[in-house]
């Protein structure tokens, strides 16, 4: 099982940044795709930004990309009408056959 | 260089039906023999096959059953554009001079395993393709102004022109009314907005320049190829663009020599009606942003132009299988056979074909 994946069973999001370049490695990768260098494994940096959403029977469905590297697709857990560009949070992650991803809108701060 | 052309196609009526792949193979191979004059199985060194069902070694299975021993043979599979992909294999091997003739077949049954792309972890749960679909179809919204309505003159259009394509699998009629008050699957597309996937088989058969005049008196030529992938996972898109398509298309009017605007017939990868937009922007055939208007000219003059067989949405998607009934139908406008589907004086031709949420594009331009 990959690195991400186990991250994920134990809810965490883990990003592969690569040790000679910098650049995260996303979709999730054992190298680096631009420089083939070794990934250092941390914790995803929240919070991202909202892409685009829609809605299917009831539930909101969004992409929402985090550290300008790492586009997602997922569920947003709270009924509220969202913006593009908002900051959004990854508030709960999962992995069971596939990712599981679930998003809440980070409360502005006046 | 070596020209190469299509001197003979078929499709097979798509359906519901419970056949096994081979069956429908098979049943799309047969026809080109029957119908194609002087070819006999010796002459054919190529045979590959387009799907992409988990069954192993299908063209050495359809090479055996319709009598071919080939010089090559294999499968080409690449989800939704593995059609257009085997074709573009093939035109390679003739104009390297590694063959003359080549089959080219395409199937897919309706449990077909390619409608899924697993591996993309990025869209998380979300696999199907109808969310990716949505998220293009919100952005096209919110940047171009696209309504539904706009959206449901592209199922309209491609509806009717299925209904003269005695191959489609539901050759049925739909209104705008009929598209608007279809079931809404998402906030942003309704049933009628996606294109349904069904078993189906269609082949082509390729010759060099030397051996198409052999086959046929109205070879259509393929003059221009172009193909890209940008990635395989859907969240690396753009929303409102398909980087894939214009790429692959700037480089088949390069090889081609032509514009887009001298494009007389297209058939293009409806999957949903957004791609349908979004295919015709970035094919350059409209300005980005102008789709839209232009679907909705094409259905109230009843022009034919894009999607003359119904394209994906009014046949029907077996996936394997599109791509090369899509070239059938190019060739058979060219050949100025498509009888009630005929666009008048079609003198080029194009056919785009793409995968897994539009991070890979085929483009091929034809000629007579």
């Amino acid at each position: 099982m990959s690195v991400f994946e186990t991250g994920l069973k134990k809810g965490r999001f883990v990003v592969g940044q690569c040790s000679k370049c910098q650049k995260i490695a996303w979709p999730p990768n054992d190298f680096c795709s631009g420089c083939f260098g070794s990934l250092l494994w941390r914790d995803l940096k929240q919070p991202g930004t909202l892409l685009e959403h829609s809605q299917k029977d009831g539930r909101k469905f969004c992409i929402v990309e985090f550290e300008r590297a790492v586009k997602i697709m997922g569920v947003l857990i709270e009924d509220v009408e969202p913006t593009i560009g908002q900051n959004i949070q990854l508030a709960n992650c999962g992995f069971d056959k596939s990712p599981r991803f679930e998003f809440s809108v980070v409360p502005e701060v006046n | 260089m070596n020209r190469v052309a299509v001197v003979s196609h078929s499709t097979t009526k798509f359906s519901l039906e419970d056949i096994p792949v081979e069956g429908l193979l098979v049943s799309a191979a047969r026809p080109i023999f029957e119908n194609t004059r002087n070819l006999s199985q010796n002459d054919v060194d190529v045979v590959l096959v387009s799907t992409n069902d988990n069954k192993k070694y299908l063209s050495a299975i359809v090479s055996e059953l319709t009598g071919i021993s080939p010089k090559i043979s294999h499968s080409v599979e690449s989800l939704c554009n593995s059609g257009a992909n085997a074709v573009i294999s093939a035109y390679s091997y003739i104009q390297a001079g590694l063959a003359d003739v080549a089959l080219v077949v395409g199937a897919e049954r309706l449990d077909s395993p390619g409608q899924v792309l697993e591996w993309d972890v990025s869209r998380g749960e979300l696999k199907h393709p109808i969310f990716w679909a949505s998220m293009f179809a919100k952005a096209h919204k919110r940047k171009f102004g696209t309504t539904d309505e706009q959206l449901a003159y592209v199922s309209a259009k491609n509806h009717k022109n299925a209904k003269d394509n005695p191959n489609a699998y539901q050759p049925k009629e739909f209104s705008i009314n009929d598209v608007m008050n279809s079931k809404k699957v998402t906030d942003d597309l309704r049933l009628l907005d996606c294109s349904r996937p069904c078993a189906g088989s269609a082949a082509v058969l390729l010759a060099s320049e030397r051996e198409a005049k052999k086959f046929s008196d109205t070879p259509v030529w393929i003059s221009g190829v172009g193909q890209k992938t940008t990635s395989a996972s859907f969240t690396k898109n753009d929303l409102t663009s398909i980087q894939s398509t214009v790429d692959a298309a700037e480089q088949a009017y390069r090889m081609a020599g032509i514009e887009p605007a001298q494009i007389d017939v297209a058939e293009v990868h409806d999957a949903f009606t957004i791609c349908e937009l979004m295919i015709l922007e970035g094919l350059g055939i409209v300005p980005a942003g102008k789709a839209a208007n232009y679907a909705i000219d094409l259905y109230n003059t009843g022009s034919r132009k894009i999607n003359p067989r119904g394209g994906l949405i009014g046949s029907g998607h077996p996936l394997g299988a599109t791509g090369i009934a899509q070239i059938a139908e190019i060739a058979c406008q060219l050949e100025g056979g498509a009888l009630r589907r005929q666009v008048n004086s079609a003198g080029i031709g194009l056919v785009h074909n793409m995968s897994a949420a539009a991070t890979s594009s085929s483009v091929l331009v034809m000629n007579p």
